[in-house]
């Protein structure tokens, strides 16, 4: 399988003006092939978007890459210089956020905002523009492209919305997009739409989809592979089925259970109290000696606070960080 | 539309508020300009009595009111005592004089206070905003009258520039070319004056809308789909900044007449303000209330020239 | 059981920010009626655009309806007078999405607090201080975080210090408007239990709030609730427990929510709760 993405070792830090590093994210490796959807499950502080916004090297004025590499086919993002990565933005890889109301120009039809990053990314005349932009709006809203075309984000709802930051992400045939929860100010049936969505651009244009999620759920029947994160580290990585059904990892476990689900002839299990992760999310400015999950997890050992686990390799190519699989 | 229709009627109904208002208050003030002749033993009392009934200076409020407005009506916003004649085509002169001052120097600030602010903003924190920033407080921290004597002993040493007024005597005799030249000549030290003073808060203004609109989540966005970082600055920044730039431009507009009265004072420039303050001193009641009925016609057509040009920038105001 | 509120054929209209060509004027409520007794559960769910923001709105006199009535106790709301509308607002209480607009973000925890009392000018200082670090515990946030800025909390404190603030003057009925919705998972599941204790049987009826939890997740109203109503089109189109809702959906919107919502398939073994 061909290589797209692999990020290799790679981590990042914040360093607020007030003191007080954070790592956000500690020696991830990522890889993903041609065409292939990867699932990151995380939850807040797991470095879950510092990843998405790294895969574009794209972070904020604090941040700092202390080590590794992103390398998209072959070229190492994060030596390229700034002309070189607006560029690859956009037309190699492309991102897109959770509020889609926040990341569109309020002034600007939506239209001639697919039409910027086109013309950006240079080529096409002006006419030409407007014609792919029009096509790809039939593509994605069909009878509804034309006055939409013609819409300010104001009067979008935020389905179209999120639709229209796709098109933008994708009119220029990117082959790899990452969505950093795109789903999560929306509603679920719309929620549902935008992956269906998705879907069809995969299997359509062959793209490979980095979809970063809080929700579990949404990765069902639509990731390959799904790699889960906690305080910055990867915990879990392996094929979407198999993580999603038999999660390994003591914090995939929980994390699952916290979801109340309905299913077919399952009880609604009404008034049960939610099992749940005992403790908080973790302060990603510490770091401790051993297991970062330790202090929350049910089936803790003695070793978990003396060493730190790496990543042990289990059956069927996944791997999980903890020590209940290697040490 | 329906939304500048209103803006307009309220505009309307404003200027019709000033003028009962300014109209009032001058009544108001103690004395009138026939005081002065009082004074004069060699004017008799009967004429003193004539001219009082002939400008109606004793008769109720309404009644002045309204035969105000029927002459405001005619063209010609009542009569000058001390000039003896209509106060429309005084104040007319007075004001384009102002105006020639004051819309090149609003003009010329805001076309250096754009790019200095946008460029500001650009390289917020290094040199160029510093220097930008250290030199707009200096600025800021000199008092007007100070940065006009100033300006007026450097032209006066160096001799460059003519010290004062408008035209130079003997001019009208000289050809269109060199007549013009003489104006600009003579319009270089209040427009530098009111230039200076107004670029401080001109170019903060700038700086911070755009800076501001630089955080946004669509210029982070756009940056993530490869557009360029100047198209961002020019065209998303500053276009998100338009908002809050186009109220402070209806303000620049407001205080075309009212803004450069000191300026003008210093400079012996013939503009409305000296002229005003004279009429005031001099008790000349229908060339004040003209006057500031004039100013009022401009405070509110710059916000509502700001309301169109919002309304106009903003789509978000145009569908609500 | 003791009937609080009584909504009765709601009706309200908005005039939207158009789309090119839209209607002109949309019917967030048409025609609805809702029954809140003392102590129940109740879970509104439907997806964005179907009133349900809208009905919680008016449910805690923050709207107006166009038509219709709202009775608390048997006094018309829609027809009270502001100073009584006064008295009335703190025992209907109502949590939003996004609590982080909800502060003063300048605010202290304690002083979030014990807002409420001071307005009402209850209690003494020393007073409101033990309720408000009672009130803490009984949200799940730890008694140290009283004198922290209300911005330094995480997402999840902030949605119980929210919480914790509408208990304060003992509401008998609790609004949550996706209150959840924006939360890790793992935090919905504490602040679900929270308020499943705060709701729960045991505890005393003059602590208990009914609570109203609107939201288009309906998995998590299932398991909050005991009685479902699920809303489309400003229009209440199907109402049950939540095993029939789940079990024996009837309406074609119950049906897609349903199916939006059961992402995980038959084959996801979730273990008992321990």
């Amino acid at each position: 399988m061909e290589l797209l993405l692999d990020v290799q070792n790679l981590s990042v830090r914040y360093r607020p003006p007030g003191g007080g590093d954070v790592f956000a994210l500690q020696g991830a490796n990522l890889q993903i092939a041609l065409g292939q959807i990867v699932g990151v499950i995380g939850e807040s502080g797991s470095g879950k978007s510092t990843l998405a916004a790294s895969v574009l090297a794209l972070l904020p004025v604090n941040g700092r890459i202390d080590a590794g590499a992103v390398v998209l086919q072959g070229t190492n993002l994060l030596e390229l210089e700034r002309d070189e990565l607006e560029r690859v933005r956009g037309s190699k890889v492309s991102l897109i956020f959770q509020e889609p109301g926040v990341a569109l120009h309020p002034m600007m039809r939506v239209g001639a905002q697919i039409e910027e990053v086109l013309r950006a990314h240079g080529g096409q005349s002006k006419g030409e523009r407007r014609k792919t932009v029009r096509e790809l709006l039939d593509l994605i809203f069909g009878g509804e492209a034309e006055r939409i075309y013609f819409s300010y984000p104001h009067q979008l709802s935020g389905g179209q919305r999120q639709r229209i930051a796709i098109a933008q992400a994708i009119v220029c045939k990117p082959k790899l997009l990452v969505a950093d929860e795109p789903t999560a100010s929306l509603d679920s049936v719309t929620r549902r739409e935008i992956i269906e969505l998705l879907k069809k651009l995969q299997r359509e244009r062959g793209l490979a989809i980095l979809l970063i999620t809080h929700s579990a759920e949404l990765l069902e029947g639509f990731a390959d592979r799904i790699v889960v994160m906690y305080a910055g580290q990867i915990v879990e990585e392996g094929d979407a089925k198999r993580v999603l059904k038999t999660p390994r990892h003591p914090y995939t476990e929980a994390l699952l259970k916290c979801r109340p689900t309905l299913r077919g002839s399952e009880d609604v299990r009404k008034h049960e109290r939610i099992p749940v992760i005992a403790g908080d999310a973790p302060d990603s400015s510490a770091r401790s000696k051993g297991c970062a999950f330790e202090s929350r997890c049910a089936e803790r050992m003695k070793i978990c606070c003396e060493r730190e686990p790496e990543l042990f390799e289990i059956e069927n190519g996944g791997t999980v960080r903890c020590f209940k699989f290697g040490s | 539309m329906r939304y500048l229709l209103r803006r307009f009627l309220h505009a309307a109904l404003l200027l019709a508020g000033a003028s009962v208002l300014a109209f009032l208050f001058t009544s108001l003030a103690p004395g009138n300009y026939f005081d002065e002749m009082r004074l004069n033993p060699q004017i008799s009392s009967e004429t003193l009595a004539a001219l009082k009934a002939h400008y109606d200076i004793d008769k109720p409020f309404a009644v002045r009111y309204a035969v105000w407005l029927k002459s405001l009506a005619r063209g010609e916003m009542g009569y000058s005592f001390a000039y003896n004649a209509p106060v429309a085509p005084l104040l007319a002169v007075r004001a384009r004089n102002t105006l020639l001052l004051t819309i090149t120097s609003t003009l010329l600030a805001w076309c250096i206070a754009l790019p200095l602010g946008v460029w500001s903003a650009r390289y917020s924190g290094r040199w160029v905003d510093r220097v930008a920033t250290g030199a707009s407080a200096f600025l800021l921290v000199i008092p007007d009258i100070a940065l006009g004597l100033g300006l007026l002993i450097f032209a006066v040493r160096t001799r460059w520039l003519p010290t004062g007024g408008m035209v130079s005597v003997g001019s009208e005799g000289m050809p269109f070319a060199a007549q013009l030249w003489d104006l600009l000549r003579h319009m270089i030290l209040p427009v530098a004056i009111l230039v200076l003073g107004a670029q401080p808060i001109l170019v903060r203004h700038v700086r911070s809308a755009v800076a501001e609109a630089q955080e946004e989540g669509f210029v982070r966005a756009a940056a993530a789909h490869g557009i360029q970082r100047r198209r961002l600055l020019w065209r998303y920044a500053l276009r998100a900044a338009a908002n809050p730039l186009i109220s402070l431009f209806g303000f620049s507009i407001g205080a075309l007449l009212s803004g450069s009265l000191l300026v003008e004072v210093i400079t012996s420039w013939p503009g409305l303000g000296p002229f005003l303050l004279e009429a005031i001193l001099a008790r000349d009641l229908y060339v004040v209330i003209g006057g500031v009925l004039l100013s009022t016609v401009f405070l509110v057509a710059g916000n509502f020239i700001a309301d169109v040009l919002l309304f106009w920038a903003d789509p978000r105001i145009r569908t609500e | 059981m003791e009937v609080l509120l009584i909504a009765e054929n709601l009706v309200k209209e908005y005039a939207p920010r158009r789309l090119r060509g839209a209607d002109a004027r949309v019917r967030a409520l048409d025609g609805v009626s809702v029954e809140v007794q003392a102590g129940a559960r109740i879970g509104i769910v439907g997806a964005s655009g179907s009133g349900k923001s809208t009905l919680a709105l008016c449910l805690a006199c923050v709207e107006k309806p166009d038509s219709g009535s709202i009775r608390f106790l048997n006094r018309d709301l829609t027809q009270v007078v502001e100073s009584e509308l006064r008295g009335i607002r703190p025992q209907i209480q109502l949590v939003f999405q996004d609590s982080a607009s909800a502060f003063n973000p300048k605010f202290t925890v304690g002083e979030v607090l014990e807002e409420p009392w001071i307005l009402q000018r209850k209690l003494n200082a020393a007073e409101r201080r033990e309720r408000g670090a009672d009130l803490l515990q009984q949200a799940g946030l730890p008694g140290n975080i009283y004198g922290r800025t209300a911005s330094d909390l995480s997402g999840g404190q902030r949605q119980r210090l929210a919480i914790a603030r509408a208990l304060v003057l003992q509401p008998k009925v609790l609004i949550l408007d996706e209150a959840l919705s924006a939360l890790d998972y793992s935090v919905q599941a504490q602040i679900a239990n929270l308020l499943l204790d705060l709701s729960d049987k045991t505890v005393p009826a003059t602590e208990r709030p009914a609570i109203v939890l609107i939201s288009h997740d309906l998995a998590m109203a299932a398991r909050i609730s005991d009685e479902i109503v699920v809303m489309q089109g400003g229009r209440i189109v199907e109402r049950g427990s939540p095993e029939k809702i789940v079990h024996e959906p009837e309406h074609a919107a119950t049906r897609e929510l349903l199916a939006c919502t059961i992402g995980v398939s038959a084959e996801f073994n979730q273990r008992p709760a321990v």
